[in-house]
């Protein structure tokens, strides 16, 4: 797998705190950020691989995040964070073009599978850049 | 079913269908279980290995109370609201655990003074932040401190009652939040002239008595320890410590650091850290160390993190060790790598302070000149500090303190800031790359983290001195996750086992001393040579050398995961619900106003309704079969059977109530198979102890069984059983149907518990799912408690599945003292499946 830029937003910090040294010791590129807004701007100003998005935050939520990436960049692929609350929300994503989704709490290989089946598909589609 | 239909006498007042309470046994039952799962689901999430949240801990904490409240409510309604009083229990617990999750701590009152050597992290409530860390460091890691108490939050509110100052509280807070701070000031005054209650002064009497024996001539440091402080926040100079105080004077220096709490710049600062404006204070009262020498040691070098070395600060004579930014110290550098040597030293240029306050530590005058301290000694310091940044996984900024007999002691240790953006290894990907990998993703993680050191192989662990030579700082390679390796536990840097489960006692041992560990590796021999390795139990790797990248790479994560606020809170929680202190039925002490935990309530639920359906049996004015009958024949074990319809013979419901039933009455499919495996030649041998069978077995069991009130009890009907079976403390819970629709049979089987030493349960309860799971059981272990299923098996597979487990009841109960080792437990897996029972 190469180097990949990720952005990871949660509106809970745990989830940032313990996603970053996970993917960014694996080499990838890690932003984190805490609100919908942020994220918005975020993807508005560079290009993400892989975007790991909660679905449920105040404000702009995770759907409206997505919603963004397929507008701004479809080839950026979405994985989806739910409570286990929000299992059928996360079902709609799936079907408005969220790649995968996981269901809190989850392990950290849960998300590195996710990731891998993510850099498997941009590959497929076009070798990666860098 | 017609016997269903029938009504009998409950209590004094209303007739309940046994039907109805029958249902809400197996519903307490069931929840029961539920709970156990919940309990080891919750302690799993703690390896690291998860990331959860906030809203996580809530549904635990929900979901545990909710089930709670129905075991209780259900228990209640089957002994005619006997044990209402468990319902206060929950609530307080229940209350304790959401003022944990919002942010408003409620404190429980309980004690007024407790010793360091009792205290621990679940205690912050009581004791505040820094004692709490102080008394994690000495239990968990054997670190020596200073002797000393904690005078409670509790006692703190039982002084604000005494004088009546809530009233003042809240308007001084209020005056404040508009600017004024005077009634803050007159608030201090007060405290500082505050009556201390008399059972408050006697506890801290006793307090100091039990400290000081027959000492004269101590001192004490008298400090602050509020709830807040330093967990995630320093409050850096805002409440008062004492030093120096006579132990006729420690009420004074009590209040002094009481009056403390309330200063205007400490309010301000915990409205800014979004804290509760009302303060809790808990006081730590500590002896001072008469120092030969003193000082502080950074863990990493905070002006150089990429150094690789570790800075300590050294004094003696009269200085002030806390204050000056360490001027006056002479600096001592050593490597971050065992055995640390001293790398550089600059002597002190400044001339010593004159007045001597260490901030616990009393210097003694001393004229030596040279360095203050030996290589060695320094090096015993930087080992000591070491082992508690590897528990914290940060940097530590420790206070340290020498007495001239050599003893050395901590005072307090902190997280250490660095900026972490300079320290970040930025190649760290394509440095891992080059390393030799050893192992990769061989084993299971236990507990994450990332630490090195020399391999040490366990060759045995039946050998005390074979533990007690594992040298400090190793990385231990052992064949079997044992618990008995938590006597090395604190000085280990890493563990590595063969076999094992993350899910075992061990590895809730490690996760509880957060040593990084990987199980179930298979054939270590290739790490058996006693070279330096790199375990990272993040990524389920270990590595030939000590990658320093790797190692740093983890202090400059912004916390360990271990401390992050949702790891905490869930640990908190589980100290506050798992503990089981009401393990014998048979005791004085089993009474619902000795429970203490919602795992007390369960077990004591469990407990009472089984008795509490044989009792109303008993007393009932029912007739016919549904009356609970007692079983007497080939075994002693005073079992009850209750039929709901056509598990017994007929001709039973003619003979009198009280007279027994042998087993030729069963009708019941399930209860007659699960017989044959009890009853089966071998299984209830007692060859061992060589006593008759009888006498063995019922006074092995226990007296109280074979009296009037036993507590076994079989409900049945022709297709269905329910066996609670109490052999000694361990529980056997069998609830199975059986029939010619496979669709419809199932077996549910519950293990839990035993008379002997926690070593030998675990190892009888991985023997029991062993053989479970070889007989096709979906079988899931957690500590002591084995839970297994099996469903829509044909009638005949079914069938022998459930004599099966009457054998292994039988034969788990006579091997528990035999399970001496891990082995052995092994061995007995294949002499059961064989059908040997001579453990021989």
């Amino acid at each position: 797998m190469g180097k990949l830029r990720i952005l990871v937003l949660d509106d809970e910090p745990i989830v940032g705190k313990r996603l970053r040294p996970a993917l960014a010791k694996a080499g990838h590129e890690v932003d984190v950020v805490a609100t919908g807004a942020e994220a918005l701007a975020a993807i508005d100003e560079r290009r993400y691989d892989i975007v790991v998005t909660d679905i449920r935050m105040e404000g702009v939520d995770g759907l409206d995040v997505l919603r963004h990436v397929r507008a701004r960049s479809p080839r950026t692929l979405v994985i989806m964070i739910t409570g286990f609350a929000t299992v059928d929300v996360a079902r709609d994503a799936l079907t408005t073009g969220a790649f995968d989704f996981i269901a809190k709490p989850f392990k950290l290989d849960d998300l590195r599978a996710a990731i891998l089946r993510a850099a498997a598909t941009l590959e497929q589609d076009a070798p990666p850049e860098r | 079913m017609a016997g269903l239909s029938k009504w009998f006498r409950f209590g004094r007042r209303a007739r309940v269908p046994f039907k109805l309470l029958f249902a809400r046994f197996r519903q307490l039952l069931d929840n029961n279980t539920r709970v156990l799962q919940i309990f080891a689901d919750a302690a799993e999430k703690q390896s690291g290995e998860y990331v959860f949240d906030r809203t996580y801990v809530e549904g635990v904490v929900s979901e545990l109370f909710e089930l709670g409240n129905k075991i209780v409510y259900d228990l209640n309604s089957i002994t005619d609201q006997r044990f209402a009083g468990l319902y206060p229990l929950l609530d307080q617990l229940r209350a304790e655990a959401i003022g944990d999750l919002s942010g408003r701590p409620v404190v429980p009152r309980t004690e007024l003074c407790i010793p360091f050597t009792q205290i621990d992290e679940s205690q912050v409530n009581l004791v505040g932040g820094k004692s709490a860390h102080l008394g994690e460091i000495a239990s968990r890691l054997e670190v020596p401190i200073p002797e000393g108490f904690t005078i409670t939050t509790h006692a703190y509110l039982r002084v604000i009652e005494e004088n009546d100052l809530g009233p003042a509280i809240d308007a001084a807070l209020a005056r404040l939040a508009d600017g004024d701070d005077r009634a803050c000031l007159a608030l201090g005054a007060r405290l500082r002239e505050a009556r201390i209650p008399g059972d408050v002064r006697k506890a801290i009497r006793r307090a100091l008595d039990a400290m000081l024996g027959r000492r004269r001539g101590l001192e004490l440091a008298v400090r602050s320890s509020a709830l807040g402080e330093d967990e995630d926040l320093s409050f850096a100079g805002q409440y008062h410590t004492v030093l120096q105080v006579s132990p006729d004077r420690v009420l004074d220096a009590y209040r002094e650091v009481l009056a403390s709490l309330y200063a205007p710049s400490a309010v301000a600062y915990r409205r800014q850290s979004g804290l509760p404006a009302h303060g809790l204070m808990a006081v730590a009262c500590m002896r001072m160390v008469k120092a030969a020498q003193a000082g502080v040691l950074y863990t990493v070098d905070p002006n150089r993190p990429e150094s690789g070395r570790m800075v300590i600060g050294a004094i003696r004579g009269l200085a002030d060790v806390a204050v000056g930014g360490g001027q006056g110290m002479s600096t001592y550098e050593l490597s971050r790598e065992p055995p640390h040597p001293v790398l550089s030293y600059r002597p002190s240029t400044a001339q010593p302070l004159v007045v001597g306050r260490a901030a616990g530590a009393e210097l003694a005058p001393a004229a030596a000149e040279g360095p203050e301290l030996r290589d060695e000694d320094a090096a015993t310091i930087a080992q000591l500090a070491e082992r508690i940044e590897r528990y914290f996984k940060q940097p530590q900024d420790i206070e340290w303190a020498r007495e001239e007999d050599g003893r050395l002691y901590v005072i307090q240790a902190r997280r250490l800031a660095i900026s972490a953006p300079s320290s970040l290894p930025h190649d760290l990907a394509a440095q891992l790359e080059s390393a030799e990998l050893v192992l990769e993703g061989r084993g299971q993680v236990a507990c994450r983290g990332v630490a090195a050191g020399r391999t040490h192989r366990l060759a045995t662990l039946e050998d005390e001195s074979a533990l007690a030579a594992v040298p400090a700082g190793a990385v231990l390679v052992a064949r079997l996750a044992s618990p008995r390796l938590v006597r090395v536990m604190p000085r280990l840097a890493a563990i590595l086992t063969e076999i094992g489960a993350p899910t075992g006692h061990m590895a809730a041992l490690a996760r509880e001393f957060r040593v990084p560990t990987i199980v179930d590796c298979g054939d270590l021999q290739a790490l058996a040579d006693g070279s330096e390795v790199t375990v990272d139990a993040d990524d389920n790797r270990v590595y030939r050398g000590r990658i320093e990248p790797l190692l740093r790479y983890q202090l400059v994560e912004e916390t360990g995961f271990e401390d992050a606020p949702e790891y905490r809170l869930l640990r908190r929680l589980l100290r506050r619900v798992t503990p089981l202190q009401l393990v014998d039925p048979q005791s004085e002490a089993f009474q619902a106003s000795r429970c203490r935990s919602l795992h007390d309530v369960i077990r004591f639920a469990h407990e009472k309704s089984v008795e509490a359906l044989i009792e109303l049996h008993a007393r009932g004015g029912v007739s016919g079969t549904e009356v609970a009958r007692r079983l007497e024949g080939e075994l002693p074990l005073n079992l009850q059977v209750i039929d709901i319809g056509g598990g017994l013979d007929p001709m039973v419901a003619s003979t009198p109530r009280n007279a027994p039933v042998t087993s030729q009455a069963i009708r019941s499919a399930p209860m007659r198979a699960l017989w044959l495996g009890l009853t089966a030649p071998g299984v209830w041998s007692t060859r061992p102890v060589g006593v008759d069978l009888r006498t063995f077995l019922s006074s092995a069991i226990s007296p109280a069984l074979t009296a009037s009130s036993g507590r076994n009890l079989a409900v049945v009907s022709d297709l269905y059983v329910n066996l609670s079976l109490n052999l000694g403390y361990h529980y056997n819970m069998v609830d199975a149907f059986l029939c010619d629709d496979r669709e419809a049979n199932h077996i549910y089987f519950r293990f839990l518990g035993g008379a002997s030493e926690r070593g030998r349960r675990i190892r009888r309860a991985g023997m029991v799912r062993e053989i479970l799971e070889r007989l096709d059981f979906a079988a899931r272990q957690s500590g002591d408690l084995v839970v297994a299923r099996l469903r829509k098996l044909p009638r005949a597979e079914t069938g022998g599945r459930l004599e099966a487990i009457g054998r292994l009841i039988g034969f788990a109960r006579q091997i528990d003292a035999l399970m001496h080792s891990e082995e052995r437990a092994m061995e007995f897996v294949d002499a059961f499946l064989r059908g040997d029972y001579t453990l021989e």
